[in-house]
Formats: structure tokens, C-alpha cells, sequence
């Protein structure tokens, strides 16, 4: 599976505030229990639920991986955000 | 625009559904209506730990997400897909059961069943086409 572990919410809210600094990156809430991540290469939105108090390891990994293909930051970067 | 925490932003569809305009637009409704007509589902899951973690692989893209329980899951599954859509949530309850995605009996049992560990299966196959506006 790798090296990520479930991620506490506020910790991804944290890392959403930083990302949707970025260049093409937007952020937003959507659906009933979803942060909406865009980026203008995408051909549509990643939602993100924050329904529970952690998100899972399998969601985090995916969401790195289309994170990091933008070219906005390494996967080591990213990490930084999530501390 | 912020984004909102869980809690702020669950007070905010609250004020908007007691004070918010709550008028549906019947060609708008139609226009959701449409980005989901036709499409086909599937959906791949696994259970790790308390969580069901599921892949959602619809119109060429993969979103993803989790759950507590078969129900729940169900429900998110619903709510990933109208979220990746820009479907309002006021047009999301008007939307009818045909733009609602459900498993058949059986595969609701497995997503129930603590000893299945992972399962693929196809929501309701496609969305329904939208009938002829009168």
C-alpha cells in the first residue's frame, strides 16, 4: 500500500487552504459532505468527503498521485502539508 | 472563497434551505439532469479496517471514496458522484430517483457482509435517459 497512513480531517483542511494557493488549483465545498478539489487540466473535480473524522489511506494515495501529475509540487512537498 | 469545515459548512446549506432562494429552475434541473443521463457506474471496493473504501470509475474518470456502513456507502457513493457533477445541493433533491445510484439486493448483502473483503459491481447499470419535456 506504501507509506501513507489515515489522515485526520483538519489536517487535510489545512493542506486544502495551501493547495488552493496554487497555480490551477481551486478549492470548494460540494455535494452534502464533500471539499471539491479542481484543477484547469482536469476534466472534472475531485471531491473529497469530510464526513469522518479521518480521510482513508487508499483516498489520500490517489489524491497525491493526480496532485503531484500537475506538476505543482513533489510528493515529498506535499507531505510537508500534511504535517 | 473559503473552504468551509464540515460543521461551517453544513450550517451554511442549513441557512440556505431556511432563508437561502430555494427556487428550482426546471431548465437547470433538466441541465443536471443531463450530465448524468446514460452513464454507466461501476464501482470497485474493499473493506480496510472500519471503513469501506470504494473507486468510482464513471465517464472516464475514477473518484473515490468511504464509508461506514453498506448504507452510507450507498449514500456517498451518490453524493462523490452529484459533487464531481457541480450539482447543487437544491437540485440534488429534485433530482428523482432515477438519477440515484443503487446496488441490486444482492450486492447491497455483500457490502453488508463483513466476510466479503471486496467486491466490484455496476450501479443500477445506467443512468436513465431524461423523458421528453412536456
Amino acid at each position: 500500500m506504501g507509506e501513507y497512513a489515515d489522515v485526520k480531517r483538519k489536517k487535510i483542511l489545512r493542506m486544502l487552504e495551501w493547495l488552493k494557493t496554487q497555480s490551477g488549483f481551486s478549492v470548494d465545498n460540494g455535494g452534502d459532505h464533500q471539499w471539491v478539489i479542481r484543477h484547469i487540466a482536469w476534466k472534472r473535480p475531485f471531491p473529497i468527503s469530510f464526513k469522518h473524522e479521518v480521510m482513508n489511506k487508499f483516498i489520500l494515495k490517489e489524491l497525491v498521485g493526480k496532485i503531484v501529475a500537475t506538476g505543482v509540487c513533489t510528493k515529498e512537498q506535499f507531505d510537508e502539508h500534511l504535517k | 472563497m473559503p473552504v468551509l469545515s464540515p460543521l461551517k459548512y453544513r450550517l451554511s446549506l442549513l441557512r440556505d434551505v431556511l432563508f437561502g432562494d430555494q427556487e428550482i429552475i426546471g431548465e437547470v434541473l433538466v441541465c443536471h439532469q443531463n450530465k448524468l443521463s446514460g452513464k454507466s457506474v461501476q464501482v470497485s471496493w474493499q473493506r480496510d479496517g472500519k471503513y469501506i473504501v470504494g473507486s468510482i470509475f464513471m465517464d472516464g474518470q475514477k473518484f473515490m471514496t468511504q464509508a461506514l456502513s453498506a448504507k452510507e456507502f450507498v449514500e456517498m457513493v451518490n453524493d462523490t458522484i452529484y459533487a464531481a457533477y457541480d450539482i447543487p445541493p437544491k437540485y440534488i433533491k429534485k433530482l428523482g430517483s432515477d438519477y440515484y445510484f443503487r446496488p441490486s439486493q444482492e450486492e447491497f448483502e455483500k457490502l453488508n457482509n463483513q466476510a466479503v473483503k471486496k467486491a466490484v459491481f455496476n450501479f443500477s447499470g445506467t443512468m436513465q435517459k431524461i423523458p421528453a419535456v412536456a
